[in-house]
């Protein structure tokens, strides 16, 4: 099978759900009884990458849904248990149940948006984002489907934030909807970037030196990438315990380029954040093309996406 | 170039090691019953579910002060695969390793310790550390540090299709070169959340599981842990490996449709079936045998049975049975403990049975192989796996050379 050439045609976001999305709002024609908090904000988010692509959907159509998420729909699931710890486990409300899985708000809203092709849900801490757009372009570029939502959503709660131990983190829903065509076919229409490569790698060695290792390991792969020299870099680092810092990663490939450093306080949406951001400063500012590569470090994990805008 | 199956390890209430784990399921035995901790609680009217209740289960490798419950059952059991792969820890193929775990509920006896404790005195009041060993990325993580492996490492919730979802990413990056093994698997550990939920939807049995019979009453929750060894046929056949069989094809697909009920018409099992068939490039009377998903619950089993004779026709459904009558469901372990089920069943030329099985369901016109084992030669067998959220999966495995 031929590989495909991938296309990101849509992006949306959602920091904080508009009061009346479910009234009048992008979220007007869904049912969303017993639907939680961070379901419909990914929803929203879904909604607004279509609504930014332009093209208009009608039922089933193979589509599929990569999400990445650090902790899921940890309210939803410290909710019903608190009920049932306080209240007794006869008092939990069913219909509520559903949202304790770990995939529920991949499927929630895969529901919503007709998703009948495959569901994966990525739970990579802080790479989560990031590795659920790689995954999608791995999917696409081998023609395993046409079309795929690629987003990550979190909430901050208080649990969380006792997970995550650090500064207070963004919830942020980021979704991108990427296209896969063939290179016959040309550049889509709505296109706004071509995805060109994506490596992931965790190490068992989570010092500086293993993580500057596997930070080169990434960037070396791209000899196999048929894209070109990257003329920008992003790096997202988690700020916790953080074992190497950016410039020591730009030191460990020799790269001096142009490259700025996001902040990782975006949780799993942190990757996503960064290729809007590109998206939107390419958009405004830049004439000719950027070849962008995209690195999210976290504890032993180390993700890269590269970009062609 | 295949992917290939070259090892197994478990963790479950039919043992630790691959030989009790056969001998248990072989003999029909059952290995849930009324758990003491719920037998004068009144907050649950269901006393049932599969509990691992001693501690035989650990390796050396694993680590209770810094990972939950679930990440130990999946290092445990990747360690015993390894071995049982032929593998040592240092021939693992540097950057090329891959680790794709499956789960529904993740490291969720942590979440039940911070509640319990938040009632008592507050969220304050909880080490820091019970926090950490929450984080689901931390199962995967877990595995990889205890096997001193690097590569892509993917934690993949897909409720109790996981260990399928996992197999099938664990193939993918294989063959699209990112990994020449990869470890899969899925795992789950014993819920309360779980048990509390299922039980307000009425889905619990208060007895027996018993998949396609009439009077099936529900499932009975349980936990455990399946990992495998996957390979790229050339390195595996480089290194002299024993296949265990090959994985010839994988299907997933969403119902879209509802997140607990199964489409009335079983669209996503269906088409699963049919992708992994597809890919297998095998016809439907190539299967000789079918693991169901096969809960027990009235629902699941009908458009269970119902999807099988639209993918294989009237009275053409191959046997099919469901180690979740002796085993319990042990979520997002289940899937994967199936498939470890199914590599032995090959291995052996022997189906292991659907206990519990009394009275035939008319709307389950299937051969269940009812309560005893049966000798049968099985070449190519699938192993399906039906999930909340509508999450469908299949997997082909097919008889090394």
């Amino acid at each position: 099978m031929c590989a495909k050439c991938v296309y990101i045609t849509g992006k949306g976001l959602c920091r904080h759900l508009p009061d009346d999305a479910e009234t009048t709002g992008a979220l007007r024609d869904f049912k969303l009884r017993n639907i939680d908090m961070i379901s419909k904000k990914l929803l929203y988010a879904c909604v607004e990458a279509e609504q930014d692509e332009g093209k208009a959907r009608t039922g089933q159509n193979g589509r599929a849904m990569f999400l990445g998420t650090w902790y899921g729909p940890v309210e939803s699931i410290h909710a019903f248990d608190m009920t049932a710890v306080e209240k007794g486990a006869l008092r939990v409300n069913p219909s509520l149940f559903p949202n304790t899985v770990l995939n529920s708000v991949t499927c929630q809203a895969g529901i919503k948006l007709s998703v009948d092709g495959l569901m994966f849900t990525v739970y990579n801490g802080l790479n989560s984002g990031l590795d659920a757009v790689g995954l999608a372009y791995c999917h696409l570029n081998a023609g395993m489907m046409t079309e795929a939502f690629a987003g990550a959503t979190d909430e901050a709660t208080p649990v969380q934030q006792r997970i995550y131990g650090g500064p207070e983190a963004h919830a942020v829903s980021a979704v991108l909807i990427l296209t896969g065509t063939d290179e016959k076919d040309g550049v889509p229409p709505h296109a706004l970037a071509r995805v060109t490569g994506y490596k992931t790698l965790t190490v068992a060695d989570s010092t500086g030196n293993g993580l500057k290792e596997a930070v080169r390991e990434c960037v070396e792969s791209l000899g196999r990438i048929p894209a070109g020299p990257v003329n920008r870099m992003r790096i997202a680092i988690s700020g916790i315990n953080q074992q190497i810092s950016q410039r020591e990663v730009l030191d460990s490939i020799r790269y001096s380029g142009e490259y700025e450093e996001d902040a990782a306080d975006c949780m799993a949406a942190t990757g996503i954040i960064q290729i809007i951001r590109s998206l939107n400063v390419s958009a405004r500012n830049r004439p000719g093309r950027t070849h962008e590569l995209l690195l999210n470090i976290s504890d032993s994990r180390v993700s890269m996406l590269t970009i062609l805008i | 170039m295949k992917t290939v199956l070259t090892g197994a390890g478990i963790v479950s209430t039919a043992g630790h090691d691959l030989d009790s784990f056969w001998s248990c399921l072989k003999n029909g035995n059952i290995t849930y019953g009324c758990i003491p901790e719920l037998q004068d609680d009144k907050n649950y009217r269901i006393k049932i579910c599969a509990k691992i209740m001693e501690e035989t289960w650990r390796e050396p490798e694993c680590r209770e002060s810094e990972y939950g419950r679930a990440a130990n059952y999946a290092v445990a059991a990747a360690v015993r695969a390894i071995r049982h792969a032929g593998l040592q820890k240092h021939e693992l193929p540097r950057g090329e390793t891959a680790i794709v775990i499956g789960t529904t509920m993740g490291e969720i006896q942590q979440e039940e310790m911070i509640s319990r404790r938040e009632a008592e005195g507050g969220l304050l009041s909880i080490p820091d550390m019970e926090f950490k060993k929450y984080d689901t990325g931390r199962i995967g993580v877990a595995v990889g540090r205890a096997l001193s492996a690097s590569g892509p490492l993917f934690t993949v919730p897909a409720a109790c299709a996981a260990g399928n979802y996992a197999v099938w990413l664990g193939k993918r990056l294989i063959e699209w070169g990112m990994a020449q093994v990869a470890i899969v698997g899925g795992v789950d550990v014993l819920s309360r959340v779980a048990f509390t939920g299922f039980q307000r939807l009425l889905s619990l049995t208060p007895d027996l599981c018993r998949p396609f019979d009439r009077n099936r009453g529900g499932i009975v929750i349980g936990e455990g842990c399946g990992m495998l060894v996957m390979e790229n046929s050339e390195s595996a056949a480089a290194r002299g490996a024993h296949v265990l069989a090959e994985v010839a094809g994988a299907g997933l697909a969403s119902d879209c449709y509802h997140m607990t009920s199964p489409h009335p018409e079983g669209s996503g099992a269906v088409r699963a079936m049919k992708q992994a068939l597809d890919e297998a490039r095998a016809a439907p009377g190539e299967i000789d045998y079918i693991s169901a998903h096969a809960t027990g619950t009235a629902a699941n089993d009908k458009i269970e049975s119902l999807a099988m004779r639209k993918v294989f026709g009237d009275g053409k459904i191959p046997p099919v049975s469901s180690i979740k009558s002796m085993l319990g469901h042990s979520m997002g372990a289940a899937s994967a403990l199936e498939l470890v089920a199914c590599l032995q069943m090959m291995e052996r030329g022997v189906i292991l049975p659907t206990v519990n099985y009394r009275i035939p369901d008319p709307e389950c016109p299937v051969d269940c192989v009812p309560n005893i084992a049966r000798n049968s030669p099985l070449d190519c067998v699938m192993s399906n796996s039906f999930a909340f959220g509508g999450q469908a999966s299949s997997v082909i495995l097919k008889k090394a050379g």
